[in-house]
């Protein structure tokens, strides 16, 4: 059952367009990310939905009922919205303690008999694990805890959605982990829809079922972390989420098995597509690090290339392996080492369900400024790891 | 660390522009606010040229500013007040340039007894300064005048009552705005500037001359505008040394049409307008000079700028230094003390002669007294109170919301820093005397004046701290459900505080001794200690009115002595701006 409906939103700052005409929409029970590059407006849109911004254009619904609407100018200030709002600051009032803060929103909205919020209010710190520091002032709890004290405010006035705008991105690494199990855990207890902001494409795709990618105000693709992950549409999204190694080639025509056979530097690669494709027209292929096997012998089947070694770093779980197949550089993520040193020569054999062919990069022109742009990651690639792990 | 900091603020800025656009009940409190303002402001300003081009018939006419600039007296007036406002600040300008130096560059002895310097305005003011400098320097019975002529010295030593005597006790007490200005900005001056053109082959003298100088001239200039503006506008000073010697000044005069007869109000307005004019022009300046200022300004990250070493100077400069403390506090402050206790002033000190009857006879024989007290402490408690709120109303609406007009309410709200107080007072008369809202004869009319005066202090106190504050923990008020009102109370107020009680301190003691706008506002029955002061000055009581001069720089000493310890209090980490900025 949808929920939460944001219906082609638009917010301009001046001659900046910061979201540009998004919809989504999220379901009753559903954790949503936001993710995208610094600047391409998700902190906006989800102020527009908390109700700290008037959109310029589209609206906004939670169960049927809009709470913002530029067609008719109608607007609901935020204190009337109901939504609980996690902040990236935390804006834990420093002058109250744990617990008035948490009490706020029911002293505020009154009506609520003291007995029932004393109860409400420990029932939320139960909850968010902060029970024993009531009494505390926020100066004197550590940056976890703060942000525990910012949830449990959010949850105390049982809100029609959560909001969170970066939440977990002042804590460190552990507790971030910990913190997001927290969340969803719940989030799924309580039923309604949350929308999560995020730049961290490792945090949406743990917690969301769904992950929105935006680039400059659009959004880029949206989906299940699984999906987005395994079949990017663009370089943009195949490149933010994850690694990807991009080869550009033409189409020579199918191969069979619902596959198709592109001409690329690296010979001829068998590929799998979305779309069908038109034999003679440009195409892009995405390529995961992790889906490329190196051998020291040539295997037999499709897609295999003589690659010489440039360098090979050791990652614990995994080792990174830098190759080239003549011109072109590729990156490979591998578990079982292969023991060649830097100079010599392997093969590497490229999974056709998994070596993808984008299908929002198509046109020609788009094709030929890839690949300027592509050469010059993959540039990028052989340098940073060495500055990286030096 | 710098790009990410600017980063930040940058950040910070954005969203204050962003925040709470929505709190559109907010409007018309903003509307209620720029209406009140425009109501102290502008409309007292508008009656005032409205008078000064009016004659007794209501006709247009020029003839009040004709008599203004042609007669000699009035004339003398204005030449008079620009010899005084120029000569102090070119006094106060040196003299306040060799401190900043001496105590940021040198490493002259007792540094930090020197820089007590800046605390001079806030014990007294010019006019509790040119009566100690009467007990001192008067021709008669000044005490250094009868020390003189006790060591055998021929003549008078020294003459207080004269264009000279003016500008020496106006430079005495306004000073410290020169020194703390150009103290600031030599202590933000980047180090490296000097130390390029030391290691150019130019020698110290010449690096303080020809770079450093230079490089603070902005600051020096914008203390010197200051000076000249603040002078200019001066009442107690003249009222005390110009009128004995029969020199007149702009704010006196204008204080003087009020009361003479046949009272020729047009003639009092065309005074105001030209002294307005005056304090505006200069204050446009100085606003100017310190807008070039940015370039002295590139923060080295606490760096030392390099100090002179003075070697046997260095006992010669501070003596120089220590000289100023002797003649702004320790001389005046112990002549008045003196004079509060003895029956009789002169040099020849006798043990028959110490009393505490000028207390009594002030406290209890001297109607006025009891009422001027209660009329000071109501406004200065109740004045600053009330302000202090209103001032942050002003920053909240300007800083914190992105209303249609909030640029005006700014600006409005700077306004009376330009705005003499005489001439405020004088507007603020004949503004609302007349019926329907008489608020003249009633000590509201002090309350909107000392207000009016001084919402620039308390907005920038107020916005000072509201900038430090982030934006989001209001958002989260407003976001668990609370409107603007309660997010203000429950949030903004509290946060608030520290910046407030600061701010409420300097009104506090600015409103207990305001002179310049009560001595045109106040009315029988309606006195507050500085007229009580004036009145026994009129009368020759010189032994009285230094028991309540020396108990105004008391209730000073005292709000100083809290202000300290509660910035002390509010020290605790993070308590202040709360969150965390991301
Ligand atoms: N108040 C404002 N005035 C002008 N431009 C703004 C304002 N707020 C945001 N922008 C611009 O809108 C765009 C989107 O900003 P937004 O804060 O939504 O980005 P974001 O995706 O949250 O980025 P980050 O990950 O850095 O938080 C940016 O280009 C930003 O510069
Ligand atoms: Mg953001």
């Amino acid at each position: 059952m949808t929920s939460l409906i944001v219906d082609r939103l638009t917010k301009r700052y001046g001659s900046v367009l910061a979201v540009d005409g998004i919809s989504f929409s999220v379901e009753r029970d559903e954790f949503i990310s936001l993710l995208g590059p610094s600047g391409c407006g998700k902190t906006t849109t989800l102020r527009c939905i908390a109700g700290f911004e008037r959109p310029d254009g589209g609206a906004i619904l939670l169960n049927g009922e809009p709470v913002a609407d530029a067609a008719t100018g109608f607007f609901r200030p935020p204190n009337k919205r109901h939504f609980g709002m996690v902040f990236q600051s935390y804006a834990v009032w420093p002058h109250m303690t744990v617990k008035e803060n948490v009490a706020y929103p029911l002293k505020v909205q009154g009506g609520v008999p003291r007995a029932e919020m004393e109860a409400r209010v420990a029932d939320k710190l139960r909850i968010v694990g902060l029970v024993g520091y009531e009494e505390r002032f926020p100066t004197q709890l550590s940056g976890g805890q703060q942000q525990r004290v910012a949830l449990a405010r959010a949850l105390v006035m049982e809100p029609r959605a959560l909001l969170f705008d970066e939440p977990l991105s002042n804590l460190d690494a552990k507790l971030r982990e910990r913190m997001r199990f927290e969340l969803i855990e719940i989030q799924s207890k309580l039923g309604i829809p949350a929308v999560y902001v995020t730049h961290d494409q490792a945090e949406a795709m743990v917690m969301s079922r769904t992950v929105i990618v935006m680039e400059k105000g659009r959004i880029s693709q949206s989906g299940r972390p699984e999906e987005v992950y395994a079949r990017p549409k663009s370089r943009f999204v195949a490149d933010f989420i994850g690694l990807s190694n991009f080869v550009e080639g033409t189409v020579a025509g199918p191969a069979g098995d619902g596959n198709w056979l592109v001409r690329t530097p690296l010979g001829e690669l068998v590929c799998c597509s979305d779309e069908p494709l038109a034999p003679g027209r440009a195409a892009v292929l995405a390529i995961r690090p992790e889906c490329i096997r190196l051998q020291i012998e040539r295997p037999s089947g499709p897609n295999v290339v003589p690659v010489t070694l440039k360098q090979r770093y050791f990652l614990g779980p995994y080792s990174e392996y830098f190759v080239a197949a003549g011109e072109i550089p590729l990156r490979v993520q591998a578990s079982d080492p292969v023991e060649v040193a830097p100079g010599g020569t392997l093969f590497a054999a490229i999974d056709p369900e998994r070596c993808r062919v984008l299908a929002g990069e198509a046109s020609p022109e788009a094709a030929q400024e890839m690949a300027v742009r592509a050469t010059h990651a993959a540039d990028l690639a052989f340098r940073t790891p060495s500055v990286g792990l030096a | 660390m710098a790009v990410s900091e600017a980063a930040g603020q940058y950040g910070i800025v954005m969203r204050r522009v962003r925040a709470a656009s929505l709190l559109d009940p907010l409007f018309y409190v903003q509307v209620v606010v720029i209406l009140f303002l425009c109501a102290l402001i502008v409309y007292p300003a508008a009656i005032l040229l409205g008078m000064s081009l009016r004659d007794e018939a209501g006709g247009l006419t020029l003839k009040w500013f004709a008599e203004a600039y042609g007669n000699a007296r009035n004339l003398g007036a204005i030449l008079n007040t620009l010899v005084i406002a120029s000569g102090t600040a070119v006094a106060a300008t040196i003299a306040g340039t060799f401190l900043a130096w001496a105590v940021v560059r040198t490493d002259m002895p007792g540094r930090r007894l020197v820089e007590m310097a800046s605390v001079v305005p806030f014990i007294s003011t010019p006019f509790i300064g040119a009566l100690a400098w009467v007990l001192l320097a008067s021709p008669g019975a000044g005490l250094l005048n009868q020390l003189w002529s006790y060591l055998g010295g021929p003549g008078v030593l020294l003459d207080i009552y004269s264009l000279g005597g003016m500008i020496f006790v106006e430079s005495l007490y306004e000073m410290p705005f020169v020194f703390l200005m150009v103290a600031g900005a030599l202590r933000s001056m980047d180090p490296t500037l000097e130390e390029a053109s030391l290691s150019a082959g130019a020698g110290l003298w010449r690096t303080t001359t020809r770079v450093t100088l230079p490089l603070v001239l902005p600051a020096i200039l914008g203390g010197a505008l200051l000076v000249f503006v603040l002078a200019a506008e001066q009442f107690g000073v003249p009222a005390v040394l110009g009128t004995p010697a029969r020199i007149r000044v702009l704010t006196t005069s204008i204080v003087e049409s009020q009361a003479s007869y046949p009272i020729r109000l047009g003639l009092g307005a065309a005074l105001s307008v030209t002294l307005l004019a005056i304090a505006l022009v200069g204050l446009w300046l100085q606003r100017r000079m310190l807008g070039r200022r940015s370039y002295t300004t590139i923060g080295g990250k606490g760096a030392q700028p390099r100090r002179f070493r003075l070697g046997r100077l260095r006992w010669a400069i501070f003596a120089a230094c220590l000289a100023y403390l002797m003649l702004a506090v320790a001389l005046p402050y112990a002549a008045i003390f003196l004079s509060s206790i003895r029956t009789i002033w002169t040099a020849d000190f006798r043990w028959d002669q110490w009393t505490l009857e000028n207390y009594r006879w002030v406290f209890f024989d001297y109607p006025i007294t009891q009422r001027a007290l209660v009329n000071s402490l109501f406004l200065a408690v109740v004045g600053a109170s009330v302000t202090m709120l209103l001032c942050a109303v002003i920053s909240f609406l300007s800083l914190r919301t992105r209303l249609p007009g909030r640029r005006a309410l700014d600006y409005l709200s700077m306004v009376p820093m330009g705005f003499p107080g005489v001439v405020l007072a004088f507007g603020l008369l004949h503004a609302w005397i007349h019926p329907p809202v008489v608020l003249y004869g009633t000590i509201w009319i002090l309350f909107a004046a000392y207000m009016t005066r001084y919402i620039p202090i308390g907005v920038r106190a107020t916005s000072a701290t509201l900038v430090q504050i982030h934006p989001e923990l209001e958002e989260s008020s407003l976001s668990s459900g609370a409107n603007w009102f309660q997010t203000f109370k429950n949030v903004t107020l509290p946060l608030l505080k520290p910046g407030m009680l600061a701010g409420w301190i300097l009104l506090f003691i600015a409103f207990s001794r305001e002179l310049s706008a009560s001595i045109l506002l106040y009315s029988p029955r309606l006195e507050v200690l500085s007229v009580a002061i004036y009145d026994l000055l009129l009368g020759g009581e010189f032994r009285a009115l230094s028991a309540l001069a020396f108990l105004q720089i008391g209730m000073a000493l005292a709000m100083l002595a809290l202000a300290k310890w509660v910035s002390g209090l509010d020290r605790t980490p993070g308590e202040r701006t709360g969150g965390r900025t991301p």
